[in-house]
């Protein structure tokens, strides 16, 4: 995937998401039962969150994550859906929507007037959400590194005592030619946390003539404090999770997964021990504890052969990430499934159809030739044709309807702007 | 670009313009060139106005060949942008230079 079909798919995608987003939102206020539609919403808000930080497109970071984090505390109950607010989440959606239109035309600094609306916006969210005080994180969220000490206690239950997120990250060697830069991965990270350390891994660079300085040989251990949970920083490596390694450790885990994230990285243990230490992930003796485990995996190796090792590092693991992976694809299929539908050149379809009618009249022309000559063979073959014909026809002429649903979405948002403005809209339909 | 100056006591290098994708073939080929000279290599950076990952990976390539090799590599006036991907990857303690900025601010 190149990088710019990539970015291409994703303003795509955002629309489809933006789609949701607003059919749910409109739908939301007739509805009793709203967590589902709720969790509908968070769900586009921070896909597009999400995958705009991979491509860099710090805008749309900055003001989807005002709207998320709203959306969160609807989510978690903290806050109360009221119309005005779905008023001010529609008018957002909008907002998102401007901003994808200007990636897709390339791109550049926000204008100042898109500027300033997403700014009076994200102040109006704000205001709504502080209604039950307790301030929403605005735009900038925290970029600081290497400043916070890895908080150290003693739990001495075999559990690491970091609070911190260990994350290990090996870029697979197309990451680079198909756009998928590691400063992306790690900005974006920045913006759903804070890296509290970051150490390079360069093992995998070849001698210098042999490199072939458009593969990405790099690999990363990143010590990274966030309130996220595990689905969203693992969400973070989606587009590259097929040709990368990449492993997430929570904080406080038992030390046994950092002994099977050691043994299953490519490097060498105790170089690899080396760096979990400086990232401050582990402590110096937790990480003896760790490499002493290890030794006694190996020592039981000779009676018990490789088994126990499989059981140990492998197995374990293995089924947890497989089943995600699948239950990840599963997820896409059925979403490809729900919108079948493709772009047609109207030109193209009015030329079939006129083909189509052109076709009829030839036909049924046909049909009364072979009527008046008698044959029986001729005039069967005709009449299948003919009704075959019938219904290319009526198929073709379906093609060319309108699903009028969407354009009737519209007239619901005009009712969305009359509250805020507090005026009365009256539709009259005319046919 | 990337001009290329023999010292006495050893070479110099100075990169400017981007160091990206596009470029690091390129620019990989030259500074191999340079690789095996047997002679501390100083790479100036002052010019850098745009670096991603691949052009980070090419100065990694210098160091960690230098360094297998008993030579130094020194990078000298980091431009604000080759700084700032620096510490996003977490290569400042890597390279273990000295950092300043450069007076006209990378440009």
């Amino acid at each position: 995937m190149e990088f710019d079909a990539a970015l291409s798919t994703y303003v795509v995608e955002s629309r489809e998401l933006l789609q949701e987003m607003e059919d749910a939102l409109l739908q939301i206020e007739h509805e009793t039962e709203r967590d589902e539609l709720l969790n509908a919403i968070f769900r586009a808000a921070h896909t597009i969150k999400g995958s705009a930080g991979l491509f860099g497109l710090d805008d749309i970071v900055a003001f989807t994550h005002v709207v998320e984090s709203l959306l969160d505390r609807l989510r978690a109950g903290e806050l109360t859906l009221t119309e005005e607010m779905i008023a001010v989440l529609l008018s957002c959606r909008d907002h998102i929507s401007t901003l994808i239109d200007q990636v897709e035309q390339g791109g550049g600094p926000l204008e100042a007037s898109l500027a300033e609306r997403g700014n009076e916006l994200s102040a109006n969210l704000i205001n709504i959400g502080s209604l039950n005080e307790e301030p929403v994180e605005a735009t900038a969220p925290p970029q600081t590194r290497h400043t916070e000490e890895p908080v150290e206690r003693l739990t001495g239950d075999g559990h690491a005592a970091t609070d911190n997120w260990h994350i290990s990250l090996r870029f697979g060697p197309d990451s680079l030619r198909n756009g998928m830069d590691p400063l992306s991965f790690l900005n974006y990270l920045g913006t759903i946390g804070s890296i509290v350390s970051i150490s390079p891994v360069d093992d995998k660079l070849p001698e210098p003539h042999e490199m072939d300085a458009e593969s990405c040989y790099l690999g990363f251990e990143v010590s990274f404090k966030s309130e996220a949970d595990k689905e969203a920083i693992d969400s973070a490596f989606d587009f590259i999770r097929e040709d990368s390694l990449i492993r997430i450790i929570a904080p406080h885990s038992h030390i046994q997964r950092y002994v099977e994230l050691i043994q299953d990285l490519p490097e060498e243990d105790l170089h690899l021990g080396e760096i979990l230490v400086r990232c401050g992930s582990l402590t110096r003796s937790e990480l003896d504890e760790a490499l002493h485990h290890q030794q006694n995996l190996e020592e039981n190796e000779i009676t018990q052969y490789i088994g126990n090792i499989l059981v140990e590092s492998e197995m374990t693991a293995q089924p947890v990430v497989d089943a995600a992976v699948q239950k990840q694809t599963q997820a896409r299929e059925g979403k490809v499934r729900e919108a079948q539908s493709v772009r047609v050149d109207a030109d193209k379809l009015d030329h079939l159809i006129n083909l189509i009618g052109e076709l009829v009249i030839a036909g049924a022309g046909t049909s009364i030739y072979a009527q008046a000559l008698g044959d029986n063979a001729l005039s069967e073959s005709v009449s299948t044709l003919t009704r075959l014909v019938e219904e290319v026809r009526d198929s073709a002429l379906g093609l060319r309807m309108v699903q009028i649903g969407t354009t009737f979405n519209r007239f619901q948002r005009v009712g969305g702007s009359a509250v805020i403005l507090e005026k009365f809209a009256k539709m009259t339909l005319t046919y | 670009m990337i001009k290329y100056k023999a010292l006495k006591t050893k070479c110099r290098l100075t990169i400017s313009g981007e160091m990206t994708i596009y470029t690091a073939a390129e620019q990989k080929e030259k500074v191999c060139e340079v690789l095996d000279d047997p002679r501390d290599l100083e790479i100036n950076l002052s010019g850098v106005n745009e670096i991603d990952s691949a052009g980070m990976q090419i100065l990694m390539l210098a160091k960690k060949s230098r360094g297998l090799k008993q030579y130094k590599l020194t990078l000298v006036e980091h431009s604000h942008e080759v700084l700032d991907a620096m510490e996003t990857l977490g290569l400042v303690p890597y390279f273990g230079d000295p950092v300043v900025m450069s007076a006209n601010g990378g440009m």
